[in-house]
């Protein structure tokens, strides 16, 4: 019976066939919806407007749910101007409160936001947040009135607009009073974004449909996004290459055959994303509680031999940890980071006090199991082993309690990803490597840990970016706490009847693709 | 026998206490918390907000009470994972496919298991028996992880017999239910053909021929009616880690079942998630044992005046 119930709903989401339709996979369940309780992923990215996007085109800040907005002469009190004429999916009217009551919401501990400390730059938020100070409206958000909102900073900070193109979406605060958690179901659910979430079935599939409520809506192309729950990435292709997905990534397994096919490879797209994959070095215990053998191993480290042999995606080997497209981006031309010179690493090592790798303590190297990350290990290991003499043990960890357990210092070295969630060096270094993170097992360094804290709130770019520069010399070279892999790629299949934008977003915006030749 | 069934549907009780106590214990002994995603540890003072939010701040003692309470109340907890979901939405939505899912491999598995097991025994040391055993061989070798893409491959996308994956139509069905059946089939047919070896050197049956019964009823009739009984035996464990332990071919195949919940929660440490499925896949487990016999009754007469 259950099998019947499966095959209508099934029937449903491929019906009215009027309308542009895309089917579009996810790599994992949508599992939170509530663009204030948790980092932005796919579905609530299409369903809630933040205050401004970011144009990864033209490498700047865009409108979004705000049409305008001014920055006061010191840098702390920003203005924003709510576009006009749009409501929520339920009728109302989208007003400037709807935001205030966004940052209200995550700073709130009661919300158990895992991502609210990135909001701490605004006045209040972290008192708040952490139960210092309970009335949320000491939070330096406020409604001046229906269409202006105004946001205090405790300081300066240059990185804080963008930073709202992936936090701080406006929210339904009557929708969330009625029906608390299960207010992201649909049927509860009230959006104010390009797409409402009309279907829901956990594991399985959504379906979106075009928000007529929306500012923008005239310009919206696609009616129906079907998302697909399809965890392996080679079933994934194979319902593109079936016709069952309009665009899908490809696994790197299947990237030759992929480039080789006729009709694939002129659907293919290879470009650049925003991911770093890197190590980073227990500095607890031996033997990289010793910079220098911090620095002879990251010295063995051949990146061009991992990105030509193993992962064959197009990825940059990177020095530095800050990924292109992003303010404080370092190039590797710049001679910052430490580069492969076997020969160095052998004199590096020896001047440590472990002459060919004699008395080395047993190296353990972790890092989430996947195949990816297993096959790099394992070209990392030879690499080490070849050139140092080291004894290296390869841990594969299942879960995601991994990256707490491995802070804690429970491997020698152990690896790490970061996407961006906004376009500055920022970002990655306040939120992965100063002490404020508290992973104990992450090297320490108080100069480190100023530049980071004083660029942030420095406003002069030119400067900014000299500041990071020097943070990744310390952090990559001089300390070698952090032992940057490559910058990813995208290799994306599209269907010649999807227009879809290439350039790397952090999220897919399905409201500016459109299906042509239907 | 109804007072069988209730004494043994009785002593499940004390058995799901055990197993939640034991449990409990070793998942909160495991370092790690609910609360990193895999990239990103938190900082500690959002950590302890969210700990607060789901009474993990609490002494352990006073977490598995107030767990247990809610359980007799038929509520097994929120999802740590999920937020809007809760353990008892994820079972209510997933075991219903895995259900599904794990009673078709198991057909597909006694419909292939046993004749080749039969028909093996019958025609032992010859060409038939030795096919017969590779293929078992062959069965339990391949892993889901190779046969299910290769049946995609072969199947969906150079045949184009059937869809890829995802569920909801019989066609949908087929690769999945091959996927996690053929490893059961061989265990099946293995097991038939021992049994059926045993069984139809024993006296009764050459009484049966000397009788002039023609082969094929004796061996229907007679021999294979027997040698199922430990074919049976296994069937319990075979279904409940067929329901549970289809992960793999889940994740191959796209459906939305409740095998990643078993690995994945453990991981995750989303306790209440791994509390929920641990009882629920013992419960399972006594309950397709109790099944096997019931059914055991109905196959030898000799065990329904047993007790």
């Amino acid at each position: 019976m259950g099998f019947l119930a499966a095959a209508v709903l099934t029937a449903g989401a491929w019906s009215a066939a009027q309308e542009a339709t895309l089917n579009y996979p996810l790599s994992q369940d949508p599992y939170i919806i509530d663009p204030t309780a948790n980092w932005l992923y796919e579905v609530p990215a299409n369903l809630f407007v933040p205050l401004v996007s970011y144009d990864f085109v033209e490498e700047q800040v865009a409108p979004a749910g705000a049409e305008s907005w001014t920055v006061s002469e010191d840098g702390t009190v920003y203005t924003f101007t709510i576009q006009d004429d749009w409501t929520w999916s339920d009728g109302t009217p989208v007003t400037a409160q709807d935001y205030a009551n966004s940052f209200r919401r995550i700073a709130d501990p009661a919300t158990g936001a895992p991502m609210s400390y990135r909001i701490y730059v605004i006045e209040g938020a972290q008192a708040v947040n952490q139960g210092e100070e309970a009335d949320l409206d000491a939070i330096g958000v406020r409604a001046l009135d229906d269409r202006t909102l105004e946001i205090t900073l405790v300081g300066p900070a240059s990185w804080f607009l963008s930073s709202l193109a992936s936090i701080g979406h406006a929210i339904p605060q009557w929708t969330i009073d009625e029906h608390g958690d299960a207010w992201t179901q649909p049927g509860n659910i009230v959006v104010n974004g390009p797409y409402n979430l009309v279907e829901l079935y956990p594991e399985d599939m959504s379906v979106l449909r075009k928000h007529d409520g929306y500012f923008d809506a005239d310009s919206v192309e696609i009616d129906v996004v079907n998302l697909y729950v399809v965890r392996e990435a080679s079933t994934a292709l194979a319902m593109y290459e079936e016709g069952a997905l309009d665009t899908v990534n490809v696994p790197a397994t299947d990237l030759e055959r992929v480039r080789a096919d006729p009709d694939l490879s002129a659907q293919y797209y290879n470009g650049g994303s925003n991911i770093l994959y890197y190590y980073i070095f227990n500095v607890l215990s031996e033997p990289f509680d010793d910079v220098l053998v911090r620095q002879a191993f990251a010295a063995a480290l051949d990146r061009a031999g991992i990105v030509d042999n193993i992962t064959k995606g197009g990825e940059i080997p990177a020095r530095t940890v800050t990924p292109p497209g992003s303010v404080g981006h370092v190039p590797n031309e710049v001679g910052i980071g430490i580069g492969y010179d076997p020969e160095r690493a052998r004199e590096l090592l020896t001047e440590a006090g472990y002459p060919g790798g004699e008395g080395l303590a047993t190296v353990t190297l972790a890092f989430n199991a996947n195949e990816n990350n297993s096959r790099i290990a394992q070209a990392v290991q030879q690499m080490w082993q070849r050139e140092l003499g080291a004894t290296v043990e390869l841990q594969a960890v299942e879960g995601a309690a991994y990256s707490e357990i491995a802070a804690q210092g429970a491997f020698s070295v152990w690896r790490m990803g970061w996407g961006m969630d906004y376009p500055d060096a920022n970002n990655i270094h306040s939120e992965m490597f100063t002490s404020d993170v508290g992973s104990p097992a992450i090297v320490k360094n108080d100069e480190y840990d100023q530049l980071i804290r004083d660029a942030a709130t420095e406003t002069d770019q030119a400067l900014r970016e000299e500041m990071y520069a020097r943070a990744e010399t310390i952090l990559v070279q001089e300390e070698a706490g952090a032992l940057p892999v490559y910058w990813s790629a995208q290799n994306i299949l599209t269907k010649p009847h999807l227009d879809r934008i290439l350039a790397p977003t952090y999220q897919p915006e399905f409201w500016k693709w459109s299906i042509n030749g239907d | 026998m109804t007072v069988t069934i209730l004494r043994r549907l009785l002593a499940l009780i004390p058995v799901l206490f055990v197993i939640s106590l034991v449990t409990f214990l070793l998942m909160h002994s495991v370092p790690g918390s609910p609360f990193s995603a895999e990239d990103k540890p938190l900082p500690p003072q959002i950590k302890a907000n969210l700990e607060a939010y789901y009474h993990l701040d609490e002494p352990l003692p006073q977490q598995y009470l107030r767990y247990m309470g809610n359980v007799l109340r038929g509520d097994l907890g929120p999802s740590y994972l999920q937020r809007s979901r809760s353990v008892n939405d994820i079972i209510r939505d997933h075991l219903p496919v895995s259900f599904q899912l794990g009673l078709l491999a198991l057909g597909f598995g006694l419909l292939l298991g046993i004749p080749i097991g039969v028909i093996s025994a019958m025609r032992q040391n010859t060409w038939m028996d030795y096919l017969g055993m590779f293929v078992a061989i062959a069965g339990v070798s391949v892993p889901a992880m190779t046969l299910g893409p290769l049946l995609i491959w072969g199947l969906a996308l150079q045949l184009e017999l059937l869809p890829v994956a995802r569920w909801g139509t019989w066609q949908q069905a087929v690769m999945p239910a091959i996927t996690l059946g053929l490893g059961e089939a061989a265990i099946i047919a293995r097991l038939t053909r021992a049994s059926m070896l045993q069984v139809i050197h024993q006296d009764y049956i050459r009484t049966a021929r000397s009788k002039g019964l023609a082969e094929r009823k004796v061996m229907v009739k007679h021999a294979l009616r027997n040698a199922l009984i430990p074919v049976l035996t296994i069937l319990g464990p075979l279904f409940a880690g067929l329901v549970t332990g289809s992960m793999v071919v889940e994740q191959i195949f796209a459906i939305p079942g409740l095998g990643r919940f078993f690995v994945d929660s453990v991981g995750a440490r989303d306790y209440p998630v791994i509390m929920g499925t641990t009882l629920l896949f013992a419960a399972i487990l006594v309950l397709s044992n109790l099944v096997v016999d019931i059914t055991y009754a109905i196959i030898d007469p000799r065990m329904r005046t047993a007790e």
